[in-house]
């Protein structure tokens, strides 16, 4: 018997389609309950763990020689609005984590702790993506349970993030603390945090993806409490020292996670969203320093810049599939890489524009 | 563990076997008297998933609240839900609704519906939606609820365990509830035990008879007419071991800090010594010949061994296997010269009888370049005493007798039964070897401790090199008896002469 070496990676498409097909109706329907949607994670769940062995072989077989991207601090990859085009344009496989497994914790609060409408009208617009990346897009895009193939262990995971991130709060207040609890101690108000920042740290602090220039922190905070992402229930009678913790640690925490789980499983990020990339750039330096990790990181500018230059009118035009065969054996990364180097362009230094210029010339070649 | 504590356990010796030897088996004791009538039924494959809802009560209450809780519910199912004779889940289970309404009715008013809220995991709502719509809770995370099965199935699977006899002892409660399991009042005394155990405490000297009895009545419950539900135990196990990971235990053992390369030395000096003092006898002499060249051969396998660290590993008991059966056949021809002067001829020619057989197949098939087969080589041994055409194929044993007739003859026979046949597993490739040295023990309860192979060779055996060394010892005695060896390394190895 002969195993393609993706022949387990494409089966689980195929009978993960059937799974989460099952539940259409269900989530079509007006009033679907929390405890609905927990029935269906526990079926996703259960499905993958029962698969993970077979597809963490092949993929680790994948990643060996390709350049593997993961959609990394976005849910779902929206389709409607071109994303798979861009997602498309680099690198040589395109994955997702679960959707599904990415928003359980959501689902796994309980009902009187926060206002579960909106995550289940975004748990919705999710499902309907995923259906349709698995119908429409399948074997362009693999779907997989990512973060339970890099996270074997949840304690001792969130246990190196908090270090991290206590490591990081702590130079940004210039004063080393050894726990959240000292920290959040220490300070009264979100102004004595500011009053603490140098203006460097004050002027580039980012909580959301609006514009937050000449806010103060009380004022981002503020903003970042009426998005939907932020959960503002959960800061219910938490000092504001709390508060901005649990602000920015979602945050550092986030592209924390997305590096290590790329680092483990050989992926590179592709992030597509202003404030998971503007952190990117703030604790990249810590890693830079590290060839490989290097290179990681420069892909994924690279791909941010691409996202910010190409325009999705480019794609209106064309077909999905014809675009996919246009850009088929190019080695777009590959020649925009190649072209940074020689115009000696080391991206995480400076070298924005040139980039774009690349990137504009090589997609004007092909489309 | 010791051999010695070995013999203290409580399993059959070997006299109390009973050899059939036209079957060609020693059998059990238990086995020669029961033959095919004989159907073991395991607590923890077959009966224990079944009780499992049971556990988690008694896991989550501990044992005096987890008994009450459970006697509460189970006294009340029995009076509620008659046509429920044991406390099965797949019968309660497979209830109609009303009835399973009423049971999980029962429990929920005794127990918080978190206990069995883990089984939702295994009984989903797409096949169980009563059961969920009762024990489902959306809080717990898969992880979980995984855990605590898994947790629960490690406590409950041993079958003698102090846990496990407390759920077997509930299995037996609700038949006497139900007025199913009764006795006559002639044997009420042999009876107390079912009132007294769940208030008696496991440390109480009363309890080392208590519990041997209520697995015994649990075991026998269990065989008689219980219907079992196959499938509710195979998909119990199939989905709990699926969702969960293997947990691998590697056995390694030492390298023998032991270096050996003076007696390597001083082995290689002694046979030199035979050699240099024996020239006439090498030049013509077939004795000469099989046992310096049969010890010798013995000799480069122990280094061979110990240069390449082998000691620990499969080659290495092929080695050791190699060099005890080099030490038996040369006792053996030792033992029958006298009788057959021309034994020692015989036994050359028998080897390259053996040759010439694959000689004569390898000239009729087409070999690769890269095999370890070269047949020139081959044919230039065969033919090197004396030409092919009169050498016949021997296709028996040497002089008729198997290894282990052999090793009897010349008194070897604890060699032979202790290393030589264990040793002969790992060269057959037979499975106690290939378990031992090639596949692991998964320490997860939830895959009933399979075995998974040890791709990555991190398994090691226990080392050979002393034992080699032993049987090396003893090979250079039987040198010594025939051959002047150094004095040196008679003394300084205890070579009996």
């Amino acid at each position: 018997m002969n195993a393609s070496p993706l022949a387990n990676i494409k089966k689980s498409q195929e009978e993960y389609l059937e799974k989460v097909s099952r539940y259409k109706s269900l989530v079509d329907q007006e009033g679907v309950s929390v405890k609905e949607i927990a029935f269906m994670l526990d079926e996703v769940k259960c499905f993958w763990l029962e698969r993970l062995e077979a597809i963490e072989f092949e993929l680790e077989e994948l990643t060996t020689d390709n350049s593997c991207f993961l959609l990394s601090g976005a849910i779902y990859l929206n389709a409607p609005d071109y994303e798979h085009y861009y997602f498309k344009s680099l690198g040589d496989y395109h994955l997702l984590s679960d959707p599904f497994l990415r928003m359980e914790n959501f689902f796994r609060v309980p009902e009187d702790r926060i206002n579960h409408k909106e995550t289940i009208v975004y748990f919705k617009e999710a499902y309907i993506d995923t259906l349709e990346v698995l119908t429409k897009y399948k074997n362009h895009f693999f779907i997989l349970p990512i973060r339970e193939m890099a996270i074997k262990d949840e304690s001792k995971h969130y246990e190196l993030l908090e270090t991290f991130s206590l490591r990081f709060i702590s130079s940004m207040v210039n004063k080393q603390f050894s726990s959240r609890e000292e920290f959040c101690n220490n300070f009264k108000s979100f102004e004595e945090i500011e009053n603490n920042m140098d203006g460097f740290v004050r002027e580039h602090l980012k909580f959301s993806d609006t514009d937050e220039s000449g806010l103060s922190l009380r004022g981002k905070i503020d903003r970042y409490l009426e998005t939907p992402m932020s959960f503002k229930q959960l800061t219910k009678d938490k000092s504001e020292s709390e508060i901005f913790w649990i602000s920015i640690f979602s945050w550092i925490s986030q592209i924390s996670e997305i590096l290590y789980i790329c680092v483990y499983l050989r992926l590179f990020p592709y992030i597509r969203f202003d404030v998971t990339f503007h952190y990117l750039t703030i604790v990249m330096y810590t890693f830079i320093d590290d060839k490989n990790l290097k290179e990681m990181i420069e892909k994924t500018i690279v791909f941010y810049i691409l996202h910010k230059t190409i325009h999705k009118k480019k794609f209106e035009n064309i077909e999905f599939n014809d675009f996919c065969k246009l850009i088929e054996n190019k080695s777009l990364l590959d020649v925009i890489i190649g072209k940074m180097h020689v115009q000696e362009i080391d991206i995480c230094k400076r070298g924005i524009k040139q980039v774009q210029s690349i990137i504009t010339e090589e997609f004007d070649a092909i489309i | 563990m010791t051999s010695q504590d070995f013999h203290q356990k409580n399993v059959s010796s070997l006299s109390d076997h009973k050899l059939h030897k036209k079957k060609g088996i020693v059998a059990t004791p238990m086995n020669d008297a029961l033959g095919d009538l004989l159907k073991p039924s395991s607590w923890t494959k077959e009966r224990m998933p079944e009780y499992l809802w049971l556990g988690l009560i008694l896991q989550y209450y501990g044992r005096k609240d987890g008994f009450e809780k459970s006697f509460q519910i189970l006294h009340e199912m029995s009076k509620s839900v008659l046509s429920l004779s044991h406390p099965q889940l797949s019968m309660i289970l497979n209830l109609p609704d009303n009835d399973q309404k009423t049971v999980y009715t029962i429990i929920c008013g005794v127990i918080d519906k978190i206990v069995l809220s883990p089984l939702t995991i295994l009984y989903k709502k797409e096949t169980h939606p009563l059961f969920n719509e009762y024990f489902f809770i959306p809080q717990l995370r898969v992880e979980d609820r995984i855990d605590i099965l898994s947790s629960a199935i490690k406590t409950y699977s041993p079958s003698q365990s102090f846990e496990a006899t407390d759920l077997r002892f509930l299995e037996l409660v609700l038949p006497l509830f139900a007025g199913r399991l009764t006795f006559s009042a002639n044997v009420a005394e042999h009876t107390k035990f079912l009132e007294e155990y769940p208030n008696t405490d496991h440390e109480d000297e009363k309890m080392k008879t208590y519990r041997p009895s209520v697995r015994s009545m649990e075991g026998s419950l269990a065989g008689m007419g219980l219907v079992e539900d196959i499938q509710f135990k195979s998909k119990f196990w199939r989905d709990i071991g699926m969702i969960t990971p293997c947990n691998p235990m590697v056995i390694k053992f030492d390298e023998n800090p032991e270096n050996y390369d003076e007696f390597i030395n001083d082995c290689r000096k002694a046979l030199e010594y035979v050699l240099a003092t024996n020239k006439e006898k090498s030049l013509a002499d077939d004795k000469f010949d099989v046992i310096i060249g049969s010890i010798n051969y013995a000799l480069k396998i122990f280094i061979e061994i110990d240069n390449k660290s082998l000691g620990n590993s499969i080659l290495g008991r092929h080695g050791i296997r190699t060099i005890i059966e080099i030490h038996i056949i040369l006792k053996y021809l030792l033992k029958k010269e006298s009788e057959k002067p021309n034994i020692w001829k015989e036994y050359k020619l028998y080897g390259i009888s053996k040759y010439k057989l694959v000689l004569l197949k390898a000239r009729e098939t087409k070999l690769d370049k890269t095999s370890h087969f070269i047949l020139p080589i081959v044919d230039v041994i065969v033919n090197e005493t004396m030409s092919e055409e009169f050498v016949d194929v021997d296709l028996k044993y040497f002089d008729k007798q198997g290894i282990r007739e052999k090793s009897i003859d010349v008194g070897e026979k604890e060699l032979y039964d202790l290393f030589y046949d264990y040793d002969s597993s790992f060269s057959h490739g037979l499975w106690g070897a290939i378990r031992e040295s090639t596949m692991l023990h998964c320490n997860n309860a939830s895959h009933q401790y399979h075995c998974i192979p040890d791709i990555y060779s991190k398994q090691s055996l226990p080392e050979v090199r002393s034992d080699c060394v032993k049987t090396m010892i003893k090979l250079f005695s039987l040198l010594a008896d025939i051959f002047e060896i150094p004095e040196s390394f008679i003394n300084k190895y205890g070579i009996k002469k």
